[in-house]
């Protein structure tokens, strides 16, 4: 079972609100046979007893708190509180503020980036010129490094070089795929390694020991014998725990196996999943392929790769095993989804019709996580993507034409399901190779990034090229949206063994990091900072699971980046809860947007029964003539998923801002989508395969 | 070296029916492991009430995405 559901299943049967109200009860009125905390403000009555709020001392204190204290208008703070009430959030000063930045202000994506800036200056994590100067190395490899930094070579650069002259050029790219991470954090975890050892032998202290004790250990890892490596302690325990390295290490030089420079062309030592060597080979040439026909803007990374060999041997090395992980995960995903299709399309084997629904669901769920949890269409082209969607969206028009007893119908989508499945091969987007080996040699073309500065270089970079799933999710990602989920998610599958937990960075981490460490900053920054994390929360709460039996709402303040500016879009969706998911078969989403030439605007989406209906409100005559070709458009492209493009509509604008905080109320809800719930056939409530 | 024990098992919490302590005891554990987080427990618990990779549908996304495109492309126009 999925990590909190059981939790979550347990809020829904209760009281929504979750809780039980335990309060320290010391006034109040007596009602059947409890104590109730009733605000003074007729009005806010109203909205409890509407939507059955616990009259708690701690929500009668909340209410107040923040009805005296938040700048907001009466009007915007009662509306806060009945969509807090609609989604049953406690009624605590904090929550409210939260929800209220969240609906009422934009996201400031621009000024959370400069506050990152400002705050990022001496930020951890940075090697600089005075670290390197404190660093227990030999005193000849330390003058070299102080010497190329002096000279204008970014510190990571000079390591890499030191490192490179030390042990060979070709020794940091045997490490790729077993040190985690990128470049920098193998080639701190190396100079980590060679500090401590220095320490502990002083005159004593061989580099060419040291290198012989590497070569043992990849030796080591390549037979299957080593582990991933996230620090230098790790290192320092894989190197103790080869019995004994040196012998082995003499083992292997007298065995005339040299540590082998590596080359494009040579790359079958090193690859670590080559299962099928030939479709390895075909994911190496077309890594090479795509690092040979760069053009201007990854001129920069080339200029790099070629300036040292240790850095081009490691980036092309890191690079194709990623690919070929990817490639090799691809396959595996792709051969246990077909296997298990093949039991629905098997004439030997006749599965019931609940259990071909069953099966199916399986399926789908491995294709959505390929979708959203894997690296897979990080790396691959937007037709991919595309064409797995296609197939998720067939597998569930199967499921609702088997609860209509048309099995003949269903098997037919599974079978041309299962040949397109089988034709899918995983090839790496030349554009999206460049982008990888960009990232891992970046902190070679500029001075080492402290987090801050990584975190505001990926939102800058943020645009989206064309359409694609996997870039929206990633964007709420980046921002945080996902965070404290995904640190439970880390910390309940912590193994007993593991010591440290890798957090991939966000923004709103990076923001509470920025909140606690810099206490002293100026009151803009502390205030910039409360209104980001504010804001970010606030879409959280509202989008909290186990809200109402039977909807889901959800907020999302959407920064649109173009070469101006970024701007803010609003996104209220509301759906039926298809079993703790919204259903994208029959759900409303309503986008709100200033627009630079034509205003303020209102998009709202209509799905039903896949079919898409959608009106534009605006008040500019001009608009219609440039965004109709481009919805229509877009009607061609979500037929390529299995959606179906209906019709375009053009209203003037009303109070949209109104219309779409009364998305998220639990009474519009169901005035909107009463219809909508009719036609859905809920099938298989209960399923959840994905353990 | 960071050092730390797993967080406790949902399971346990589950029949405690006690997401807010939950919350609280993810709250520590996030301290000695040095990640930041909403230190509000009432907060907290909603926030990990939703995985926004499994509680939306990729094609849900996917249209999404699709606004976006088309919001780009007027404000370049």
């Amino acid at each position: 079972m999925k990590i909190n559901d059981m939790l979550l299943n347990q809020l829904k049967l209760q009281n929504k609100y979750g809780d039980k109200a335990s309060e320290s009860e010391t006034t109040g009125r007596v009602v059947n046979g409890s104590k109730e905390y009733w605000s003074k403000d007729a009005q806010v009555n109203e909205l409890l007893e509407r939507y059955q709020v616990p009259k708690t001392e701690t929500n009668q204190k909340g209410i107040e708190a923040y009805l005296q204290n938040n700048e907001g208008s009466r009007e915007d703070k009662l509306e806060t509180i009945e969509i807090a009430a609609s989604n049953g959030v406690e009624m605590t000063e904090s929550n409210l503020n939260s929800i209220h930045e969240a609906i009422n202000s934009d996201f400031q994506l621009e000024e959370s980036i400069e506050v990152l800036v400002v705050g990022g200056e001496d930020a951890e994590g940075m090697i600089t010129e005075g670290d390197v100067k404190e660093m227990a190395l030999p005193e000849d490899m330390k003058a070299e490094i102080l010497k190329d930094i002096e000279s204008g070579t970014p510190v990571m650069k000079a390591l890499a070089k030191a490192l490179g002259k030390a042990f060979g050029e070709a020794f940091l790219s045997k490490f790729s795929g077993k040190v985690d991470g990128d470049i920098t954090v193998t080639i701190r975890i190396t100079i980590e390694v060679i500090e401590i050892k220095y320490q502990q032998e002083g005159d004593q202290f061989d580099l060419k020991a040291l290198m012989d004790q590497f070569s043992a250990l990849i030796e080591a890892a390549k037979n299957g014998e080593g582990t991933l490596i996230t620090s230098a302690a790790d290192l320092l325990a894989a190197l103790a725990s080869l019995e004994d390295a040196s012998q082995v290490a003499e083992t292997v030089l007298d065995e005339g196996v040299e540590v082998p420079v590596m080359t494009l062309e040579d790359d079958e030592d090193e690859a670590t999943v080559a299962s099928d060597e030939d479709f390895m080979d075909e994911i190496a040439a077309w890594v090479s392929e795509a690092l040979n026909s760069v053009d201007d803007v990854v001129q920069e990374m080339m200029a790099s790769l070629n300036d040292s060999d240790t850095i081009k041997l490691y980036v092309v090395e890191s690079v194709t095993v990623k690919m070929q992980t990817v490639a090799e995960s691809f396959k595996t995903e792709q051969s246990a989804m077909l296997q298990l299709l093949d039991t629905v399309t098997s004439e030997e084997k006749s599965l019931t019709s609940d259990q071909v629904k069953a099966v199916l669901e399986t399926v789908i769920n491995k294709l959505d996580d390929v979708l959203m949890k894997s690296d897979i269409p990080l790396y691959t082209s937007m037709t991919m993507e595309k064409s797995l969607l296609k197939m998720t969206s067939d597998l569930q028009e199967a499921q609702q034409l088997l609860s209509k007893n048309d099995v003949a119908g269903a098997k037919a989508i599974v079978k041309h399901v299962t040949k397109e499945l089988s034709e899918a091969v995983f090839k790496p987007s030349e554009q999206k190779i460049q982008a990888f080996a960009l990232k891992q040699s970046e902190a070679f073309t500029q001075e080492d990034k402290s987090l801050q500065e990584k975190q505001v270089m990926q939102l800058q970079s943020y645009k989206q090229e064309g359409v694609s799933a996997r870039s929206v999710l990633d964007l709420f990602r980046s921002l945080g949206l996902n965070h404290e989920y995904e640190v439970s998610e880390k910390l309940s599958q912590l193994k007993n063994f593991e010591k440290d937990v890798k957090i991939e960075s966000n923004l709103k981490e990076v923001l509470y990091k920025l909140e606690r460490d810099e206490k002293e900053e100026s009151h803009k920054t502390v205030e910039t900072l409360e209104k980001s994390l504010n804001n970010l929360t606030g879409q959280q709460l509202l989008n909290k699971q186990g809200q109402k039996n039977s909807q889901q709402t959800m907020f999302f303040n959407i920064p649109i980046v173009n070469e101006q500016e970024v701007k803010n879009m609003k996104l209220y969706v509301n759906s039926r809860d298809a079993n703790n998911r919204l259903d994208w078969e029959n759900c409303s989403l309503y986008f709100v947007v200033d627009l630079k030439q034509y205003g303020p605007t209102g998009i709202k989406v209509d799905i039903q029964d896949r079919g898409v209906s959608i009106t534009v409100k605006n008040d500019d005559e001009n608009l219609k003539d440039v965004i109709e070709p481009l919805l229509d458009n877009l009607g061609d492209i979500l037929e390529e998923v299995g959606l179906k493009a209906k019709n375009v509509n053009f209203l003037p604008l009303d109070d949209h801002k109104k219309f779409g905080r009364n998305m998220l109320k639990e009474q519009s809800v169901s005035e909107e989508t009463t219809s909508q719930q009719t036609t859905y056939d809920a099938a298989q409530k209960g399923f959840d395969f994905r353990i | 070296m960071k050092g730390y024990g797993k967080l406790q098992s949902v399971g346990q919490y589950d029949k405690l029916n006690d997401m807010e302590g939950y919350a609280k005891d993810m709250i520590d554990q996030c301290a000695k492991a040095d990640i930041a987080v909403n230190q509000d427990p009432k907060q907290l618990k909603h926030a990990i009430s939703t995985d926004l990779r499994d509680n939306i549908p990729p094609q849900l996304y996917f249209v999404v995405s699709g606004l976006i495109d088309v919001i780009q492309k007027v404000e370049e126009a």
